[in-house]
């Protein structure tokens, strides 16, 4: 009795587990069954003093078996053959020749990433002629070639395969010389590159009119120029774990926190996908939390507000092939206000920024605002106003709602069209389809004249945002407040504003609230909405925690 | 779940909303019923009573630092009377949470979603305060100070605005029904302020718990400021017998407002000013409540708790069938023994520490 009893417990438990391990896998009910919270790595930027860090990130982010090259030049290239895949990878070209007349040689280099004038011209003639009576026996032929023979700016000695197979795929020309276990890397970079041009994103009247190009080194070196200091560090790493792209982290020592940078390297070693492309790809890979649909990372293609960025404490990330950096950590603040901003007497730079927060409330909540009042609220409008919307909608065969959205998706529509098509088209394709299609839309009575203005409004409000990923977050959360709006008028407008808001509150950029420094107050310089003039703007941002606090000595 | 950290400013903020936001509703016609004209002034005897409550639950926060008051009643009474302390206060907080909900949709059915049902609006509410708790207290307490300046400009215009309608000879008699009773019925309804428990329950949130003493001093003076202006101005503005019929009398007096054509419907404002409160004090509530839940039978992942929580919150709420008897029975109760279940655990436990803990302690700290 007892026995049977024992079993049937025995067989319900494991029923009942079972079923909770069926529960754990649907992804809402998985809510609702108890277990331990996970722990989190999670990145607070807290106090700190100052603790350098002089990790050679290169180092640490790639552990792989590494082989050092041989002294006979056969095996060499034959290793260098396999690696690159010669013959079928055809651009990758191997120059055999015989140096101080007699001793077997060869150049590694890929066609198209270096200069094949300085090749032809000082390397090749250099070392097939100006070796001849080189006493290669009492001196490293090597050091001796580095030395007198090769007059290139930059010479390096390797001997890892890996790291010279790097170098190659980076623009170098590799020298192996028979019977010595160093090969000599010569860089002669030189390929095609845009020219700098003016920003497509960010326009501004008064601003800077040079934006960053895809190449990396070309982009350091207009920082450099804006931003003369020797206190500014380059940080070169590697990223993507096939394409092995350069990417470069940027601060100020001395005024960027030390932690914010650890952080950074550390997310950025992390980074394990096959193919980092583009800046972007990256951004989302070292964001604190990918649900987010508020950017964590500010991206500028501007240099001149990459280096008020630096200014301000915080750390750049720029990738090779992307026209632009990020900024870490950022807040709301930061992508709010434009690099004109500063270059404006504080009293236009309020004016303009005052405009700008209404445009950010207009593009938010106004379609939400417009639909609670028309379907709720009517007793709050005044009688006039009511009258003449009731006109304008007479005839509308759609209910307000569908009005909304099909004008909403009509315009995101008509702004992505107008995005994705060349320049001159683009403009023409916004104007046909703002002014004919919306003239022809009221003319037919399919949509009311005040809904045009009320979608017109908050659509043009929107472009007011300076930054892109924000501006369309925006666009995403009216939806959002347009729906609430549908539900509940002003009562499910003030939950969505509530949700909206405690979820702003809990975004951190690297550990950076979203909302500082208003939402925790912290101490700033007094230009988070309203300006003051340049020289009451003594302090660095709080939130960054930069290690001097005080702009001026 | 984040629990972070909450700044001393936000921590009033939210626990400010927690107790300002239940004048929105019935109780200010509820105290004009008990103690006509003197309705003003015995919200400070109640905010006094409180502080002295909190005074002795800031003292016990003292002496068990970086500890919440829930660790403390375990430490004073042990760990099963402490869970019985524990559960008392997380019932009374369900309780205030879900009866100040009701009234709140109840209210919200009457000025605003006219044919929505009440589970309509209880539902949607409740939604948002699962989302909100998902986030933690960090991004609570933050929105909580983002929108308490908007919030105090919006109090501040519609309280300017509505001068137009007070009449001073309405404040007579001044002693309303008599000073016995104003005193009586202030002692009584103490539990008004007795969310301040919340100090206590979010302290180990605070960066320093010894700050729960000024922020308390500071959210029970703010929360009686808020609480007297708003009983002044609706006995300012309306004959006291009218303003003890009205279920909503500050939403009333809002939409009375009238200064040339275009200012005349500042409703609006109000609504957000109410809905943003209620929205942030009732969720402060209600996560004290879990908390307190989870405190007392050990439960680290809160998220399932918070949603069967918010389910037994949804039921509580629409279980009373209509509003009569919320004003009638259910509201009046809780306001005049509320004080029970918000204060006897901190007396329970300042006793027992007084008597037969103190001593121990201070002589474990002097060897």
């Amino acid at each position: 009795m007892y026995s049977e009893y024992h079993k049937t417990m025995q067989r319900l438990k494991a029923s009942g587990l079972r079923l909770v391990e069926t529960m754990g896998k649907i992804p809402f009910l998985n809510l609702l069954i108890y277990k331990e919270s996970p722990k989190k790595d999670k990145f607070e930027l807290l106090e700190t003093k100052e603790d350098d860090s002089e990790d050679d990130v290169i180092n640490e982010h790639k552990v792989v078996k590494e082989k050092y090259i041989y002294s006979d030049i056969k095996a060499n290239l034959k290793r260098i053959r396999e690696d690159f895949n010669i013959p079928q990878n055809s651009d990758v070209i191997i120059r055999e020749l015989k140096i101080c007349g007699y001793i077997d040689a060869f150049l590694v280099f890929i066609n198209g990433l270096i200069d094949k004038k300085i090749l032809n011209e000082v390397v090749l003639k250099n070392l097939m002629s100006g070796t001849r009576g080189m006493d290669y026996e009492e001196e490293d032929l090597v050091d001796a070639i580095a030395e007198r023979i090769i007059n290139v700016g930059i010479v390096k000695k390797h001997n890892l395969f890996d790291r010279i197979e790097d170098f190659i795929t980076n623009g170098y020309c590799a020298l192996f010389i028979d019977g010595y276990e160093k090969c000599l890397l010569l860089e002669m970079t030189a390929y095609e590159k845009r020219n700098i041009e003016k920003p497509e994103n960010e326009k501004t009247i008064r601003g800077s009119k040079e934006s960053f190009v895809e190449d990396l080194p070309t982009n350091i070196s207009i920082l450099r120029r804006l931003f003369r200091n020797k206190n500014f560090i380059v940080e070169y790493m590697k990223i993507g774990a096939e394409n092995n792209i350069g990417c470069a982290i940027m601060y100020v020592k001395g005024i960027t926190n030390p932690e914010i940078l650890k952080e950074l390297k550390k997310r950025i070693n992390k980074v394990k996908s096959e193919a980092i492309l583009n800046s972007g790809m990256l951004e989302q890979r070292i964001e604190d939390n990918k649900w987010m649909i508020f950017p964590q990372t500010l991206n500028t293609e501007r240099p001149d507000r990459a280096v008020s960025l630096l200014m301000e404490g915080k750390a750049l990330v720029m990738v090779e092939g992307s026209p632009c950096v990020n900024a870490v950590p950022i807040t709301f603040f930061d992508l709010y206000h434009t690099s004109e901003d500063n270059n404006l007497k504080w009293q236009y730079g309020s004016f303009i920024s005052i405009i700008r927060l209404l445009g950010v409330f207009m593009a938010v909540f106004l379609p939400g605002f417009y639909i609670a009042l028309v379907l709720y609220s009517q007793e709050m409008i005044s009688s006039e106003l009511l009258a003449s919307i009731a006109a304008a909608r007479e005839g509308v065969p759609f209910p307000t709602i569908i009005e909304l959205i099909i004008m909403e998706l009509a315009f995101e529509l008509i702004r992505e069209a107008s995005s994705r098509v060349p320049g001159s088209i683009g403009e023409t394709l916004g104007i046909v389809g703002a002014l004919i299609l919306g003239q022809a839309a009221v003319q037919a009575g399919l949509v009311s004249p005040i809904l045009i203005i009320v979608v017109a409004a908050s659509g043009i409000a929107n472009f007011v945002i300076p930054d892109y990923s924000l501006s369309l977050a925006i666009r995403i959360s009216r939806f959002f407040f347009i729906l609430m709006g549908y539900m509940a008028g002003f009562y499910g407008i003030s939950i969505g504003m509530f949700i909206f808001f405690v979820i702003m509150c809990s975004v951190k950029s690297l550990g950076v609230p979203f909302l500082a420094p208003v939402a925790p107050k912290l101490r700033t310089s007094p230009d988070i909405i309203l300006t003051k003039p340049i020289d009451k703007m003594n302090y660095r941002p709080d939130e960054s925690n930069a290690v001097k606090k005080l702009k001026k000595e | 779940m984040n629990e972070g950290k909450v700044g001393n400013i936000e921590m009033i903020c939210l626990i400010v909303n927690a107790i300002v936001c239940k004048a929105f509703f019935t109780s200010v016609a509820a105290v004009i019923q008990k103690v006509g004209t003197a309705g003003w002034y015995m919200t400070l005897i109640s905010a006094a009573v409180s502080l002295a409550v909190f005074g002795l639950m800031y003292i016990m926060i003292r002496a068990y630092e970086g500890k919440n008051i829930l660790e403390i009643y375990d430490e004073i009474v042990g760990k099963k009377a402490g869970r019985l302390l524990t559960l008392v206060s997380c019932m009374i907080l369900f309780l205030s949470a879900s009866i100040t909900l009701r009234e709140f949709t109840d209210a919200t059915n009457v000025y605003l979603l006219h044919v929505s049902p009440p589970g309509y609006i209880v539902g949607m509410f409740i939604i948002a305060m699962i989302v909100v708790c998902f986030f933690g207290i960090e991004g609570l307490a933050r929105t909580a100070k983002f929108f308490s300046y908007i919030l105090l400009i919006n109090f501040l215009i519609v309280m300017v605005l509505s001068i137009q309608h007070y009449q001073i000879y309405r404040l007579y008699p001044l002693l309303g029904y008599g000073l016995g009773n104003t005193v009586k019925n202030g002692i009584m309804r103490s539990s008004a302020y007795g969310e301040i428990i919340l100090i206590g329950i979010f302290a180990k949130a605070l960066n320093n718990t010894k700050d729960a003493g000024k922020i308390g001093l500071k959210c029970l003076i703010l929360g009686g400021l808020f609480i007297a202006q708003i009983l002044f101005s609706v006995i300012a503005s309306f004959p006291y017998f009218t303003a003890a019929e009205l279920a909503d009398p500050l939403y009333i007096m809002v939409s009375l407002i009238e200064y040339g054509r275009f200012f005349q419907r500042v409703e609006v404002i109000f609504i957000f000013t109410w809905n943003l409160s209620t929205l942030i004090g009732l969720t402060a509530i209600f996560y004290g409540a879990v908390i307190s839940y989870c405190h007392a039978f050990d439960i680290k992942d809160k998220r399932p708790i918070i949603i069967s929580f918010a389910i037994s919150i949804y039921a509580a709420t629409l279980i009373i069938p209509s509003i009569t008897i919320i004003l009638d029975y259910v509201v009046p109760t809780l306001r005049d023994y509320g004080w029970v279940g918000f204060y006897s655990p901190i007396f329970i436990a300042i006793i027992i520490w007084f008597f037969f803990k103190r001593g121990k302690q201070t002589y474990a700290e002097k060897s």
